[in-house]
């Protein structure tokens, strides 16, 4: 079964789920299906750089982290995915962090990424079928 | 990462399933996998739960098309394995 992958705007419309509407109906559908398929649910270490901001939210992302959010590591390989999809994909480092959640998914054999920003992720997995893009 | 010794009884019908598909890895390897599995359902459980009471329960047709996404992302998966397969 896929695994789902969180990405940072995913990651902080779980922690906020009453302030983000529609965006938290869609987050909240999409993990009730990962718990009746039994896919796990997990996001890439790299997304903490840009939801764990020092904010008031902090705490909230942390919770969910402890609730089966799995948070993989960035090794050395999935650096290197990273760096070459970004190339390929003609973007500049400040994409970094997508790059490393599509590598990520890559790594895995493939995921569903859910996320705010479909455009630059859905760039960056061009050649890639087994991952797929799924927007809030 | 530490490792205890567990004893556990298990159900036959698994034993031998459990000793074919564990091959090489072990047993243990493979036991520990899966109840780490279970685990973070479980924990998923309880997210799903706290994102009911602010929520309300889940759309149920956005979690078809949910489901319908994981299913065909899986039968992309397959077809993949089967291509490297045959290579």
């Amino acid at each position: 079964m896929p695994v789902v992958l969180l990405d940072t705007e995913a990651l902080s419309v779980l922690a906020s789920p009453k302030e983000r509407g529609a965006s938290a109906r869609r987050a909240q559908a999409i993990l009730q299906a990962a718990a009746i398929r039994n896919a796990p649910v997990r996001t890439s270490a790299a997304v903490l750089v840009e939801a764990c901001r020092g904010h008031a939210r902090d705490t909230a992302v942390t919770r969910i982290l402890n609730q089966g959010v799995d948070v993989l590591p960035v090794d050395r390989g999935t650096a290197r995915v990273a760096a070459r999809i970004l190339n390929e994909a003609n973007l500049d480092s400040c994409s970094a962090i997508d790059a490393i959640v599509v590598a990520t998914a890559i790594r895995l054999g493939g995921a569903l990424i859910v996320t705010s920003d479909p455009d630059d992720l859905s760039r960056l997995a061009m050649d890639h079928p087994d991952v797929e893009i799924q927007p809030l | 990462m530490g490792m205890t010794k567990l004893s556990v009884t298990v159900e036959e019908d698994l034993v031998d399933e459990v000793r074919e598909r564990a091959g090489d890895r072990g047993i243990s390897a493979f036991v520990n996998q899966a109840v780490r599995h279970e685990l973070q359902l479980a924990r998923l459980g309880e997210l799903l739960a706290d994102l009911e009471k602010e929520l309300g329960p889940p759309d149920e047709a956005m979690v078809v098309e949910a489901l319908a996404s994981l299913d065909r992302l899986e039968k992309q998966q397959n077809r993949t394995k089967r291509h490297a397969a045959r290579r």
